[in-house]
């Protein structure tokens, strides 16, 4: 009953009415005590002396119902009062604790669903990814995918897997469900799904005997694919889809939502994943050689007993035995790989880089809070000591001094999860990088609780220092009129000196990292591409199946790029197999007359080409000049000849004139003549060195899929429609072409480099804003702290100027220390970075110059407020406070 | 903390409980208002003991919400209205509790205080 009575009154109704009955009830029996006075003043005096205080009855009448209730409520009104009266101290130090718990709470939300949960196949300890190593290879492809009939020979021969399985990636055209389109598409073994502990959320997977060429014609589905162009059928099951032209296939599963496919260069160099795998098929044997062709994935999971190391070996022992039974005189390996490290590495060095900005930006916070909260506390030291004074308790202080840090800190938690919640959608919207499972990031209550606790123990650590000085201050310190000094004096303040330092220093190392990488972006931007990209069009077309015939597909490209041409604006048109940019492919070797081995360079490696197929044209619709000879002409059609890249010329016959010699190579190019040279272009990534390329006439082996340039003479917004109803007026069965600018494919392949640049540009302006907070909150404090000392000085005539010059140049001390440490640490750390520079070493001069002179310059900024606040201290008020 | 409560011009801190006690037995002889029942023990001390309204309103707040007391608005003297406290059974029973447990205390403090002499 008790209880229930109290909870009552809870209820605020229910408690005022109560207030008013206690306030009438002492208001009452005061004039009853006073009426026994019967009127003589100085009985009355002695009856209320009796009576007692009626503020402190009706407050500790009050105290019986909710104890602590209203002090509550008190003290955090009176702090929302304090602090609106302060709004820049509130405002810094809200959203210096939004933006610490903000980054903090995003990365805990990334790294608890990327990081910890990747793949989510069975037992992933267990799958291993195998490699192979070919050492003529391995200055450009440390490990490569694995050759078909190695494959087949290990899956026949090893004892140390439970399976090995094997995938091939390839984009198919699907007719069925819609309009026709691309979709990315898997050759597999069947026994990846069983292997990996996927099963099937409808029908069923593969089973093994399908891999027999009479039963095959069956594909697996992702539940994505299913809802998209299927309308998430359950009758799916059994129903046959056209894939291209001929083939039909039967639909015998879709695979469950949660499962996660490797995509791109997920499983290293050379993976030729597609970005979205939506349709897994039986592999077909591809009639292979034993020597040649690495570009299968094998993924394997190893039998419980048997370690990485001796499945390693066994395959290994395997492989010398292809090699004797195959008599292959070259070396070749085999390697294995954690599948979970493979997927997860590229990701985990960038979140632990970032999460250690992260830990720096937190800590940054947290040593701005302590200062802030320490320069306040100083500032109302006098207030305490008056309510200590007038009989506040201890306790009931310390908790008023701590409200206020407590608001703070909840308000700062809040704005840091929504900020969170912005900053995570932003970056699965636009970031670049390839990260597992970004979809399924959220803000949970996980995620809420967490970035409550970092919010309101941050305030709570680092407000309990100031509050506890508050409340235990000498009352008459304060109503003496002198600033008792909270921190400990000198020592404390270079403490806070030295953080002052160890801020600068962080935000130095950030704002160079963030400097770096800008100047190498810049410097990437103006490599020499080799070709123009403004106004140029690339136009992907992939031709379906039934152009069985190469003349069909030769005429198709031929009279595509004629009708181009002959658009209104288009200046020139070409046509080539794989446009810049997208990658290498058809890699060989090349060989010269007179001898046939291949060619290797002074570093005794093989000299690797890209052979590129092209029509006439190709080189003026993507601006790549001629720099000897000829270009490749319609009248090549039949003649072997070629033109080759400035590199490869001079790594092929150095000092000599290429012209008229003649090359060996791959990729069904055979012996060629060479009749120009071009100017070298990026295949891969403009940071990388350019490719060496041997152009053929494409009418040698015309390919399915091939890249169209248009290149315009004005900027035509309407083009790409234009090229799409001209395409389409050849063929009205074509898959839709895929069209984008150079410029936007330029783009696409800076696109890390960008994001990572802008990622460090905002760590380094974040640590930037909150060393210039905690270099103002330092300096601030220190001109309270010695506002006396100042106010003497300038009684004994230093002027205005001068105080200005003395608090500024001690509140840069700390700052150019702190520079100075950073600078050293910046090139101390500069190994790390290296990999992502281009064009610029850590050490750069200029770099350094331009952060420590922006550094130096905010700092000064910070100085200025409290400097000018210097020089207005009235020293005639400071005297006679004394 | 107990209650404070003035003694002669002297300040006393009872042990909790005491004043409670003293309330009850106040209210005892019968219903009574918050400045009667202060008055009561003035009285009845002879002025020894004189309760602040610091002290006499919180105390009867709990002993209400305990249960122990119920209060009513009546009218007092000259015309004027104001609550009025009277025990309930539940006070009866813990009023008789608390005097056999101060008696114990008492007695037992008296033997601390005034050793019987030790016989051989």
């Amino acid at each position: 009953m008790y209880w229930l009575r109290r909870l009552l009154l809870l209820l605020p109704g229910r408690r005022q009415r109560r207030a008013r009955e206690l306030d009438e009830e002492l208001r009452t029996n005061l004039a009853l005590a006073v009426e026994d006075a019967d009127g003589q003043p100085e009985q009355e005096r002695e009856a209320r002396i009796a009576f007692g205080s009626l503020t402190r009855a009706r407050e500790e009448a009050r105290g019986v119902w909710l104890p602590g209730w209203d002090t509550l409520r008190q003290d955090l009104r009176f702090a929302l009062r304090t602090l609106a009266r302060a709004p820049v101290f509130t405002v810094v130090a809200v959203l210096s604790l939004a933006l610490g718990t903000g980054a903090a709470t995003a990365l805990f939300s990334l790294v608890d669903t990327v990081l910890l949960k990747p793949l989510a196949y069975r037992e992933p300890g267990e799958l291993v990814l195998a490699r192979e190593i070919l050492p003529q290879l391995a200055h450009i492809y440390p490990t490569l995918p694995v050759n078909y009939e190695h494959y087949r020979f290990w899956r026949e021969h090893s004892r140390a897997f439970e399976s090995l399985a094997l995938i091939s990636s390839r984009r198919v055209p699907l007719m069925s469900g819609g309009e026709p389109e691309a979709v990315g598409a898997a050759a597999v073994s069947a026994n990846l799904f069983e292997m990996l502990g996927v099963e099937a959320q409808l029908g069923r997977t593969f089973r093994p005997e399908e891999e027999q060429p009479s039963n095959s014609g069956v594909m697996v589905i992702t539940d994505g694919l299913w809802r998209r162009r299927f309308g998430a059928s359950p009758s799916i099951v059994g129903q046959t889809v056209q894939l291209d032209g001929g083939s039909k296939e039967t639909i015998i599963g879709v695979l469950p939502a949660s499962f996660r496919f490797p995509k791109n260069d997920d499983l290293g160099g050379l993976s030729r994943l597609t970005d979205n795998t939506e349709v897994f098929q039986i592999m077909q044997s591809p009639n292979n050689d034993w020597g040649g062709d690495y570009d299968y994935l094998v993924l394997g999971r190893l039998r419980h007993s048997v370690t990485r190391a001796a499945a390693k070996a066994e395959l290994n022992l395997l492989e010398k035995r292809i090699a004797t039974e195959h008599g292959l005189d070259y070396p070749f390996s085999a390697q294995l790989l954690p599948l979970q490290e493979v997927i997860a590495s590229p990701v985990k060095t960038g979140l632990t880089v970032l999460l250690a900005a992260v830990m720096l930006l937190v800590l940054m916070v947290c040593v701005n809070l302590a200062n802030l909260l320490l320069a306040r506390a100083s500032a109302r030291a006098r207030e305490y000591s008056l309510r200590i004074a007038l009989g506040a308790g201890q306790g009931r202080l310390m908790f008023s001094a701590l409200a206020e840090t407590l608001l703070l800190a909840g308000a700062g938690g809040i704005l840091g999860v929504i900020a969170a919640r912005a900053a995570l959608a932003a970056f699965a919207r636009t970031a670049p990088v390839d990260l597992p499972r970004l979809d399924e990031v959220q803000v949970d209550g996980r995620v809420w609780a967490f970035a409550m606790l970092l919010s309101l123990g941050c305030g709570l650590f680092f407000g309990l220092l100031p509050a506890l000085r508050l409340s235990r201050g000498d009352p008459q310190t304060a109503l003496r009129g002198e600033s008792p000094n909270l921190a400990g004096g000198r020592r404390g303040m270079h403490l806070r000196e030295w953080l002052v330092s160890a801020e600068t220093a962080l935000s130095t190392l950030l704002l160079v990292l963030a400097a770096l990488l800008t100047a190498s972006l810049w410097n990437v931007l103006h490599v020499d591409r080799g070709f123009t990209e403004d106004r140029a069009l690339d136009v992907h077309v992939e031709l379906p199946e039934r152009y069985q015939d190469a003349a069909q597909r030769a005429a198709f490209f031929d009279m595509a790029v004629d009708r181009l041409r002959a658009l209104p604006g288009v200046r020139s048109a070409g046509v080539v197999d794989a446009i810049p940019l997208t990658g290498e492919s058809e890699v060989n070797g090349v060989s010269l007359d007179g001898s046939n081995a291949n060619v290797i360079d002074h570093d005794r490696q093989l000299v690797m080409v890209n052979v590129r197929f092209v029509g006439p044209d190709y080189f003026a619709a993507l601006g790549i000049p001629l720099r000897r000879g000829r270009m490749i002409e319609a009248g090549d059609r039949s003649r072997n000849i070629t033109v080759v890249s400035e590199r490869l010329a001079a790594k092929l016959w150095p000092g000599q004139d290429p012209l008229g010699r003649w090359l060996t190579t791959g990729s069904k190019v055979g012996r060629v003549q060479v009749v120009g040279v071009v100017a070298d272009v990026h295949n891969v990534q403009l940071d990388r060195d350019p490719t060496l390329i041997v152009y053929v006439p494409i009418w040698k082996r015309v390919p399915w899929g091939a890249d169209l340039v248009v290149r315009s003479s004005i900027a035509a917004d309407a083009l790409p429609r234009e090229v799409r109803r001209t395409l389409m007026g050849i063929d009205p069965g074509l898959l839709a072409p895929k069209m984008r600018t150079m410029g936007q494919l330029v783009d696409e392949t800076l696109a890390r480099r960008r994001f990572q640049m802008q990622v460090a540009i905002g760590f380094g302006v974040a640590a930037l804003l909150l060393a210039a907070v905690g270099i103002y909150g330092v300096v601030a404090y220190g001109i309270a702290l010695r506002r006396r000392e100042l106010g003497i000085r300038m009684a004994l005539g230093a002027r205005t100027g001068q105080v200005r010059l003395l608090v500024l140049y001690q509140g840069l001390r700390p700052v150019l220390w702190g520079l100075a440490a950073g600078v050293a640490a910046s090139l101390a750390a500069g190994k790390l970075v290296r990999g992502l520079l281009f064009g610029v070493t850590a050490s750069d001069g200029a770099t350094l110059a331009a952060v420590a002179a922006t550094l130096t310059l905010v700092a000064a900024l910070a100085c200025l407020a409290p400097a000018h606040a210097a020089a207005r201290i009235d020293p005639a008020r400071v005297l006679r406070d004394e | 903390m107990g209650y404070i409560v003035r003694m002669k011009r002297s300040r006393i801190e009872f042990v909790q409980g005491t004043l409670d006690m003293l309330i009850l037995r106040t209210l005892a002889h019968g219903p009574l208002h918050g400045y009667g029942i202060a008055q009561a023990i003035g009285r009845t001390t002879d002025s020894a003991i004189q309760v602040e309204a610091g002290s006499l309103y919180p105390a009867l707040q709990r002993l209400e919400l305990q249960g122990l007391l119920t209060a009513q608005w009546e009218a007092a003297r000259s015309g004027r209205r104001t609550r009025i406290y009277q025990l309930t059974p539940a006070g009866e029973k813990r009023l008789q509790a608390e005097v056999s447990r101060w008696e114990q205390f008492v007695g037992a403090v008296a033997l601390v205080l005034y050793p019987k002499p030790v016989t051989e």
